[in-house]
């Protein structure tokens, strides 16, 4: 079973059509809200278990939407700092920990979506980038820690807009006309997230990359291409 | 003074000791106007020692995590020395080397980590843009390589200094067209925190030494602050977005 989590739950569009996309490959799939309590997480986890069998794999579609709300750093309020940045951290924190409680006795995965803006930076979406890379780096703390226990933790970076408004190709984020000098993506097309995205996590929790740990996988049609 | 920040201003946080304080007495030496901020009396003997030296310095008692000091820090090295060419935030939590598993982090050290590390970051990028884009200035921030290959022991700490580099990258497209630059600095370097870890942790040095083909770590002021010194002057104006590593090449993977 997989429990992908996100800020509003099941009213998180993310996290439904991430949903939608890994029960189409036949996975069982719980969707749930995550808040600031390792706590909370560790009893949702616990819960969908007890309901629904043994979890292999949590996901965190979204730690937070203010974060993914356009607006120059300098320019943000005290208020909105502590939404768009720390409140999504302090929920990232939260989901891990909850998470280990759960998976150290017999190992699964972790995995986080980032933007892949948050790799190459971009105007207007410096409190996103900032969370993100924050959300990398203790992904690679918790890589290291946990190894041993069997748990593997990688982040997958998508296009922005898959974040913020997916149905629609929602925002720019960093694959509009607001990032000057964009490279054109390698490939036709561009990933959704059931299509595109939804494949990818259900690879990783499959078992077969076992070997892969601490890593971010770009999964935005060979747009960065960064290291 | 002149060595290449001349008729410059910089303001550096956490400046009571390590590289905090050896960055204000390369830059003073270097020829800046060095506002020294830092919460404790340590910052106001980094001043003093920059005078003793003949450099210039003004220390202003700065807590990064209360935004009225940080825009009073910014706002008194403007009006004492006529504007502001570069902010080096340094100040990072006093837990930074406490050792803390992803497990044992407690909300109040995460709370530490996140207000001195990055509420700072953001106190001081609100405070100082206008004055930084008025001379073209310089905005960097000190992080870890912690924050790039993530740690076991320190992982509040990895998040938030990778955190910065996230902060640096979008800040040098969003500050670009403005003429001000973003640049991170991640330093390996004998500090009191570091000190503090080998007397923990004996076996840690001799095992750093060993994976850092230089076979030493970095002096604060003779290996680290040269490379902001540099960083805030002229020849590094087409530098933005990056994380300059420097640790004797210890890290090759970006």
């Amino acid at each position: 079973m997989i429990v992908v989590l996100a800020e509003g739950a099941g009213g998180d569009e993310t996290a439904r059509l991430l949903g939608s996309g890994l029960r189409e490959l036949g996975e069982d799939v719980v969707l749930g809200a995550v808040g600031t309590s390792a706590d909370e997480v560790t009893d949702l986890l616990a819960g969908a278990e007890i309901e629904r069998g043994p979890l292999r794999a949590v996901v965190l579609a979204s730690a937070g939407t203010a974060a993914t709300a356009k607006g120059e750093l300098a320019g943000l309020d005290p208020d909105q700092w502590l939404e768009r940045v720390e409140l999504p951290l302090q929920r990232t924190l939260a989901c891990f920990q909850g998470t280990h409680r759960r998976l150290a006795a017999g190992g699964g995965c972790l995995i986080v979506l980032v933007p892949t803006l948050a790799l190459v930076g971009s105007s207007g979406y410096t409190p996103w980038a900032t969370v993100a890379e924050g959300q990398r780096s203790l992904a690679k703390a918790a890589a290291r820690a946990w190894g041993h226990e069997g748990i593997t933790v990688n982040c997958v970076a998508v296009p922005g807009a898959l974040l913020t408004s997916p149905a629609s190709g929602g925002e720019p984020g960093d694959d509009g006309p607001d990032r000057l000098g964009q490279p054109s993506p390698a490939l036709e097309g561009s990933p959704d997230l059931g299509g595109g995205v939804a494949p990818v996590v259900a690879s990783l929790v499959s078992g077969r990359w076992s070997g892969v740990t601490g890593a971010t996988i770009a999964v935005d049609a060979g747009v960065w291409m960064t290291p | 003074m002149t060595g290449g920040l001349g008729g410059r201003v910089v303001l550096v946080t956490g400046a009571g000791a390590g590289i905090g304080r050896a960055l204000c007495l390369s830059c003073a030496e270097a020829g800046a106007d060095v506002a020294v901020a830092g919460p404790g009396d340590n910052a106001a003997e980094t001043a003093s020692m920059v005078a003793d030296r003949g450099g210039s310095a003004l220390f202003v008692r700065t807590d990064v995590t209360v935004a009225g000091d940080v825009a009073t820090a910014v706002a008194t090295a403007v009006e004492r020395f006529g504007g502001l060419d570069g902010v080096v935030h340094n100040a990072t939590s006093r837990l930074s080397s406490v050792v803390a598993p992803v497990d044992e982090i407690q909300p109040a050290d995460w709370e530490d980590h996140v207000a001195v590390s990055l509420r700072g970051a953001y106190h001081c990028a609100r405070a100082a843009l206008e004055h930084l884009q008025a001379r073209r200035g310089r905005f960097i921030l000190m992080t870890s390589p912690a924050g790039i290959e993530g740690s076991v022991a320190l992982p509040a700490y990895s998040a938030v200094k990778g955190a910065l580099r996230g902060m640096v990258k979008s800040l040098a497209v969003e500050w670009g067209p403005f003429g001000v630059t973003a640049v991170c600095v991640s330093p390996l370097a004998r500090t009191p925190a570091l000190d503090k870890a080998f007397i923990e942790n004996p076996a840690l040095e001799p095992r750093l030494r060993q994976v850092v083909p230089a076979g030493r770590i970095g002096d604060p002021e003779t290996d680290i602050a040269p490379v902001v010194v540099f960083l805030l002057g002229d020849g590094a104006r087409y530098i933005s977005g990056q994380t300059i590593v420097v640790d004797g090449g210890r890290f090759t993977g970006l």
